[in-house]
């Protein structure tokens, strides 16, 4: 990892690097579509589309968001599956005990925001690297859910808690638009504020970065607890879209959005990647996967298309930058 | 390159002797814990994880890791189960299977060495490619396992054996063979090896052949004592076998670590798990303790070492 990271720092080859990730992106995502439709004529129609984004998209869209910003600082989140968990069980816990409702998504935020936070101390003041730290966390995180519920899910929630992703605001299903605001956020964030120079700065040079005054470890903090709050949003719209909250819901949830990320032209090496990027990559898994889905491909296919489909962007990727080398 | 190697020491020395703490604690409280059957217990539950935490080992020295250990593992124990329940003789059974988990780490091998795609990566898809190969072909039934046929190898002090043999098989190849210290020497400074003439990719190349014959090993020691084998083989066994690794002190950038660890390492983690049992700590716990057990091991060892990774 340690001999590439330095080559792809200057602004110009950078931006070249992300218009051309995009636009094969792009082209993928065309065709993908264009088969999807033609191989099954109820692919196209708003109902299956609305399926396609409401049960699969949003709940991984958000730790799409949330892996993306990490992954930017040289990081990673294998506690992702966990920290979802144990935020959709916090919820439950809550809400079991007598709790109302709303005041349950805030203790959830709030135990998502310190799952985060603690792999932000991890990585940072305790040096760990973050693989072993959110490996070792998600173990911690999920392992507690397990033994709060003791396998059985938690079910019962009020009617009005259904709004959140059952509802409509006009066309839009609801998380959809909740999605949108977040997105929008980290993307402006990211490209029009001085945080997200700092962020792309840390990940293009951690030392460097240090060195020019960015306070390198407040900034990794922060960016892991908003990955806990990202994954506290998805844990509480998957509650609400199936009105249960277990330990189970999220399993493989990181594997699936890291390679969201990196198909949407995010570098596994930090420094390189937009949220814009990351979402074309989930929409690209989602018209795959849906496609699939109509045409009786089975779960675990259709993650070997991806997972091929992940390899072979990787490789061109890869075969390109070394021919410019 | 002294200091690192004294630091390196008392980390196994000091695991082994918390690993003595631990286990006199446990026996002052429930005498049953020592003997000989428990301990027993304890090295057969380690010894399939602790062959695939060593395959792990052998990547991680390196400097690569390797996420697909637990899919190599389950497609070559449906290999050997496959092909034994098929009526092939055992030991053409158990030829195909440690065949077959060759070729799937010489896929990882080639992608990683000779396509240079971050191993991370290239295992993490594999991952997913071998878990879709295992459904396709098991369509969710489950083989049975070949017990009869190998009738001796389902006794647990044989499975013992085998991982203690595996263990010394490991730690001379990497100490005392030329490959062997080439493998610490790109894990520890990839240029500089590179420079002083080493073959990169063809070292690589082999790291991951090594690992996939040592997971389906493990592969055939599933394969044998477990009632059946079906499409959660293995599933989740690269977490504990990554863990186990990290636990025995072993660089997770690669160029240090030792076989002694790593064995030791395995073997705390069922001691934990054992005594969770006996003291009737709710089985749900289990993955909970394990990563606290990581973080706390990691961290510490961090703060004790001063690497110079500084990645943040």
């Amino acid at each position: 990892m340690n001999q590439h990271d330095l080559t792809c720092t200057d602004w110009t080859s950078r931006r070249r690097i992300w218009q051309r990730t995009h636009f094969t992106l792009g082209g993928m995502l065309i065709i993908a579509f264009i088969i999807a439709s033609l191989s099954n004529p109820y692919f196209l129609t708003p109902y299956n589309l609305e399926i396609a984004l409401t049960t699969f998209f949003v709940e991984l869209a958000f730790i799409t968001i949330a892996q993306t910003l990490v992954i930017l600082v040289r990081g990673i989140d294998l506690s992702a599956g966990g920290m979802v968990a144990l935020s959709a069980v916090t919820l439950g816990y809550a809400h079991t005990h007598g709790m109302n409702i709303w005041l349950a998504v805030a203790a959830c935020i709030a135990v998502g925001v310190s799952c985060g936070l603690i792999n932000g101390l991890l990585v940072t003041v305790f040096r760990t690297p973050p693989m072993i730290a959110t490996l070792g966390s998600g173990l911690l995180y999920i392992g507690i859910a397990k033994g709060v519920t003791r396998g059985r899910p938690y079910t019962g929630f009020p009617e009005e808690f259904q709004v959140l992703a059952q509802g409509h605001l006009g066309p839009l299903p609801n998380q959809l638009v909740i999605l949108i605001v977040f997105a929008a956020m980290a993307h402006v964030i990211l490209s029009h504020t001085r945080f997200g120079r700092y962020i792309y700065a840390i990940g293009g040079n951690p030392v460097a970065a240090r060195f020019s005054g960015i306070r390198v470890r407040t900034s990794v903090i922060s960016l892991y607890a908003a990955g806990g709050l990202l994954a506290a949003m998805a844990g509480i719209i998957m509650t609400s879209r199936m009105m249960s909250a277990g330990p189970q819901l999220a399993i493989g949830i990181e594997l699936a959005s890291i390679t969201a990320a990196l198909l949407g032209g995010v570098s596994i090496m930090g420094g390189r990647g937009t949220i814009a990027g990351a979402m074309l990559g989930m929409l690209l898994i989602t018209i795959a996967r849906s496609g699939m889905t109509l045409s009786n491909i089975q779960n675990t296919v259709q993650q070997m298309t991806i997972a091929f489909l992940l390899l072979s962007a990787i490789a061109v990727d890869m075969m390109i930058n070394k021919r410019k080398n | 390159m002294k200091s690192l190697k004294r630091t390196l020491t008392t980390h196994e020395n000091m695991l082994i002797l918390s690993l003595a703490v631990f286990m006199l604690a446990m026996f002052a409280m429930e005498s049953r814990y020592l003997h000989r059957d428990n301990i027993e217990d304890i090295l057969f539950s380690a010894s399939i994880l602790g062959i695939v935490a060593m395959a792990q080992m052998v990547v991680i020295l390196s400097g690569g890791i390797d996420i697909s250990v637990g899919a190599i593992l389950a497609i070559s124990a449906s290999v050997i189960g496959g092909a034994i329940q098929a009526g092939l003789d055992p030991l053409v059974g158990i030829g195909l299977g440690l065949a077959s988990g060759m070729g799937l780490g010489a896929i990882n091998g080639g992608m990683v060495a000779r396509l240079n795609i971050p191993p991370i990566i290239v295992t993490l898809a594999t991952l997913n490619i071998f878990r879709g190969i295992i459904d396709l072909v098991l369509e969710g039934k489950s083989i049975a396992p070949p017990n009869e046929q190998l009738a001796f190898m389902t006794r647990p002090d044989v499975q013992i054996i085998m991982f203690f043999v595996t263990a010394a098989g490991v730690a001379l190849f990497l100490s005392s063979t030329r490959t062997g210290r080439l493998i610490y020497a790109i894990g520890d400074n990839p240029d500089a090896a590179e420079v002083s003439g080493v073959h990169m990719a063809r070292i690589r190349m082999l790291v991951y052949v090594i690992c996939g014959f040592l997971s389906s090993i493990a592969g055939l020691m599933y394969a044998t004592r477990n009632a059946n084998i079906n499409r959660m083989a293995g599933m989740n066994y690269e977490f504990i076998a990554i863990g186990a690794v990290v636990l025995g002190g072993t660089n997770l950038f690669g160029g240090s670590g030792k076989v002694r660890g790593t064995v030791f390492g395995i073997i705390f983690i069922h001691a934990i798990y054992n005594a969770m049992v006996i003291a009737e700590v709710h089985a749900t716990l289990k993955d909970a303790v394990t990563g606290l057990l990581i973080i706390m091991v990691v961290s510490l060892g961090m703060i004790r070492r001063r690497t110079p990774h500084e990645s943040t």
